[in-house]
């Protein structure tokens, strides 16, 4: 992105008064950007979700239904079979081959970010790609996570080798919660959408060798699986999206539930409620950076930091950044008032109690953000790998015979992308709404108190959609 | 039981509120007929005139459709485009006629349609196809990766 951001920025820069702020394009590896939902769309996509909302307060189910635990196993031989050893060194096998490919093909080959392997895949095939997959087939990521399967393998190499067994990792903090994937989120985010050359492949490359340093540290102090589950990024991330599937793995069976189920099972441990702000928050800001309204706050912004003595270049990163954080913190900030709101109704519990007990019903509508926001990105940057992994490097291979292939960009339609994010941001409000009368008929008694409790939810969930549609309405226009 | 009526007579005021806010923040006219979400979902672009709300920039495009190219130029001095980065809207299907001047020597890429030409201070590059990409691409000098417009093509 920023590259060709920052050029456009500094070759204006000199002649700034008449001239519109640089055209920021979300990501680098853009090259077909969507034209913005038109009025009379918005206007319905937001009266859906108000019918909705109303009548789903009025019908909505007396008992809850998402809570109880309900999982059954599919046929045994199938469960066994896709569990089984081979099937799981396979799978981490190919996961760590892809982390070897992305380092290699961004250290050593060309440094343009449409010609090189690694950001492609980073941040189209891994980041986007795997939300639909997950949101179908469940915590694949899960299987294919190389830090994991290193983690593991190299566990049961010391195990072999030292006789007596490995010393017993240390406690994971109750405190710490899910707050380092929070961090690790937000570390991305900014790599994608703030940092200057977040999406040169070297610089990929490097910010992937970092992070695999910090999660092995993390699992060798305290467990593979402790860390992987609450604390390593990726993994909480996708783990989260799956929750809406109906196929969950337990042991070594395969089994299926309700979907939304696995969110309702979903502990509310410490930092889940700032995962959730910085997985709205970013989307919230990739979409908020592409319109006119944050263009004509950024060259405030840019001057600002130019007083305080930072180049041109660095000035407009750090006014990204401060959007970035800012728009998280505003996010946060509602979602807060909102639970402030949900506590006033009565019953004991604190604050951040209240924020926790919800805060899983927030996981659709974060997902249906990215959904709206990027489907037409996946779909369109994405063939793109088809090329890209017959030649990583850019070095003019055809290795796998497809690099000739090219990006039909005519693959989806502006109208048929329109009606796609108004249906998603339309299905995760429902998804959302559904899931919170769920708790509420557990934490209240009473089903007019649980009912009472929600018009502070809706309140915060009609905001959070209508703030997605009108982003997607804001996004790209001139 | 009665609170079952009461949330009916909520769901209907709900429905009335929600028909009222659509009305209330409709456009003025025209678009009723591609409101319907069935319509206008193939690719063909629609055959009444959705030109009306673009609030568009170019003045070629209105109403006249496939007879008459659009035709866009575009001057880079100094290395930024006069008049800052322009933005091109046309209509899918409509043919664009692009010309762009530069003082210096570079090569024009139009992304999304992957179309290039040199340019050269006294030799314009010149560009002629049929815009059948919908989206909004942008139109970089290559060399020194500056951005001289934005082609919209709308549905």
């Amino acid at each position: 992105m920023t590259r060709r951001r920052l050029a456009a920025a500094l070759g204006i820069a000199g002649l700034v008064a008449a001239l519109v702020p640089a055209q920021a394009a979300a990501h680098g590896l853009v090259v077909r950007a969507d034209l913005p939902i038109p009025e009379w769309l918005f206007a319905w996509g937001a009266a859906i979700v108000l019918i909705v909302s109303f009548v789903a307060l009025a019908v909505l189910w007396p008992k809850p239904r998402l809570e109880p635990e309900r999982w059954r196993p599919l046929s045994a031989r199938v469960g066994r079979a896709l569990t089984s050893v081979p099937v799981e060194l396979l799978a981490g096998a190919i996961g760590v081959a892809l982390l070897l490919i992305v380092v290699w093909s961004g250290l050593a080959g060309v440094q343009s970010p449409q010609a090189n392997f690694a950001p492609t895949f980073v941040y189209v095939i891994f980041w986007l790609g795997l939300v639909p997959v997950s949101l179908i087939f469940g915590d694949l990521f899960r299987a294919f996570n190389p830090w994991r399967a290193i983690g593991r393998g190299f566990s049961w190499v010391a195990r072999r080798g030292s006789r007596g067994g490995l010393p017993e990792p240390l406690p994971y903090p109750p405190w710490l919660g899910r707050w380092p994937a929070a961090l690790a989120l937000v570390a991305f985010v900014w790599l994608e959408i703030v940092a200057e050359s977040g999406n040169t492949p070297s610089t990929v490359a490097i910010a992937t060798l970092v992070y695999s340093g910090v999660t092995f540290l993390g699992m060798a102090l305290y467990g593979v699986e402790a860390w992987i589950d609450r604390a390593e990024g990726f993994s909480v991330y996708f783990n989260l999206i799956s929750r809406v599937s109906p196929l969950e793995r337990r042991g070594r069976e395969i089994g299926v539930r309700r979907p939304l189920s696995g969110l309702a099972a979903l502990t509310p441990l410490p930092g889940t409620v700032a995962l959730l702000m910085v997985m709205i928050g970013s989307v919230s800001f990739d979409g908020l950076s592409d319109g006119p309204t944050w263009q004509s706050i950024v060259p405030g912004l840019q001057d600002f930091f130019a007083s305080l003595g930072f180049g041109p270049a660095r000035t407009l990163e750090l006014a990204f950044g401060v959007g970035l954080i800012g728009t998280i913190l505003l996010v946060s900030g509602f979602y807060a008032l909102g639970a402030a709101g949900v506590r006033s109704v009565g019953g004991a519990r604190s604050e951040t109690g209240a924020a926790r007990a919800f805060v899983h019903s927030l996981v659709p509508i974060a997902i249906v953000y990215a959904a709206a926001h990027y489907v037409s990105f996946l779909l369109i940057q994405g063939q793109a790998i088809a090329f890209l992994a017959s030649d990583p490097l850019g070095e003019g291979w055809n290795l796998l015979g497809t690099a000739a292939s090219t990006i039909d960009y005519g693959v989806i339609g502006t109208n048929a992308v329109w009606y796609l994010q108004v249906g998603f941001v339309v299905a995760g409000h429902v998804s959302a709404l559904v899931l919170a009368h769920d708790r509420a008929l557990v934490l209240y008694e009473k089903a007019h108190v649980a009912v009472r409790s929600q018009y502070w939810m809706l309140a915060v969930m009609v905001g959070f959609t209508t703030l997605a549609l009108w982003l997607l309405s804001q996004a790209n226009q001139g | 039981m009665q609170s079952n009526r009461s949330r009916v007579a909520l769901a209907v005021v709900a429905v009335a509120l929600a028909a009222v806010a659509f009305l209330v923040l409709r456009p003025a006219d025209d678009e009723e007929g591609a409101s319907a979400p069935s319509a206008a979902q193939g690719s063909s672009p629609a055959p009444d005139e959705e030109d009306s709300g673009s609030g568009g920039g170019g003045g070629e495009d209105g109403g006249v459709k496939r007879d008459k190219p659009d035709s866009v130029e575009i001057e880079v001095t100094n290395g930024a485009p006069v008049g800052g980065v322009a933005d091109v809207e046309v209509a899918k299907g409509n043919e664009v006629l692009l010309e762009v001047s530069a003082d210096t020597e570079d090569v024009v890429h139009v992304h999304g349609y992957d179309q290039f030409a040199g340019v050269a201070p006294d030799d314009p590059a010149k560009f002629k196809f049929i815009a059948d990409l919908e989206g909004i691409y942008e139109i970089e000098l290559e060399g020194s990766h500056t951005q001289i417009a934005r082609l919209e093509v709308t549905p």
